[in-house]
């Protein structure tokens, strides 16, 4: 009997762990797509209506849907309350996107570049580095689109499969 | 059930999981990978299976009176 309990936990176990993975290649395509969204919005934001920038980013925040609305959030907040300059307060709420989301740091570093920008160059400069910015996560979208669903359902298998040999093998 | 029989089921459920996670990581593309999992799955087989050969070796020896 709880050999038989023991059993079912491991296969559990193993099962939410592949599920858990999966669920990180499924979701990363959908953050880029906010990502891109958010950053489009961003743009526009800058270029047409020149809205100070903390407060082009929590109108930005206000608009998307976390984590990415969070990042921004947390910029803007850095950049009122703690004083960093853009290039930083990206840098360190970028980082705890990476950490928090399915989002990987090559996709960050898009953005990176534009806030590198922000605060340097002038209107026609930031529009070639927003496109760029905007190509590689487009780029980063699809790719992530056609390997996610092959991996994630790799992943559910894989975890169920793992879970039931080890069972078997322990049992 | 005696442990033989369990034994037999066991590396029969071994061989048919490996089998099909050599197929799924094939599939998605990465067959290196599937070609690990047979390879595991034949070590583990081989783990269970040891202890038979071994015990047939001596059965072997001791009929024949080889020691």
């Amino acid at each position: 009997m709880l050999k038989l309990v023991g059993a079912m936990l491991i296969v559990l176990a193993t099962t939410l762990i592949g599920f858990r993975v999966a669920g990180a290649y499924r979701d990363r395509p959908r953050q880029l797509r906010s990502l891109i969204r958010a950053l489009t919005h961003l743009q526009a934001e800058v270029e047409y209506q020149t809205t100070p920038l903390p407060v082009a980013l929590q109108n930005v925040a206000a608009r998307g849907s976390p984590p990415c609305s969070t990042m921004f959030q947390r910029v803007s907040d850095h950049l009122i309350k703690d004083g960093m300059t853009v290039s930083e307060a990206f840098r360190v709420s970028l980082v705890r996107l990476v950490g928090e989301s399915a989002l990987q740091s090559a996709d960050c570093e898009a953005i990176q570049s534009v806030a590198d920008s922000l605060s340097t160059m002038d209107v026609t400069h930031l529009q070639t580095q927003f496109q760029m910015a905007l190509e590689a996560l487009r780029q980063a979208e699809s790719g992530a689109r056609e390997h996610g669903l092959k991996n994630a359902r790799l992943w559910q298998y894989l975890g169920v499969l793992t879970g039931v040999i080890l069972v078997i093998l322990l049992y | 059930m005696t442990p033989e029989i369990r034994d037999v089921f066991r590396i029969f459920a071994v061989g048919f999981i490996a089998a099909i996670l050599h197929t799924v990581l094939k599939q998605s593309g990465k067959e290196d990978f599937a070609h690990w999992a047979t390879l595991v799955g034949f070590v583990a087989v081989l783990a269970i299976v040891v202890g038979y050969i071994d015990h047939l070796y001596r059965e072997i020896t001791s009929v024949f009176l080889l020691q």
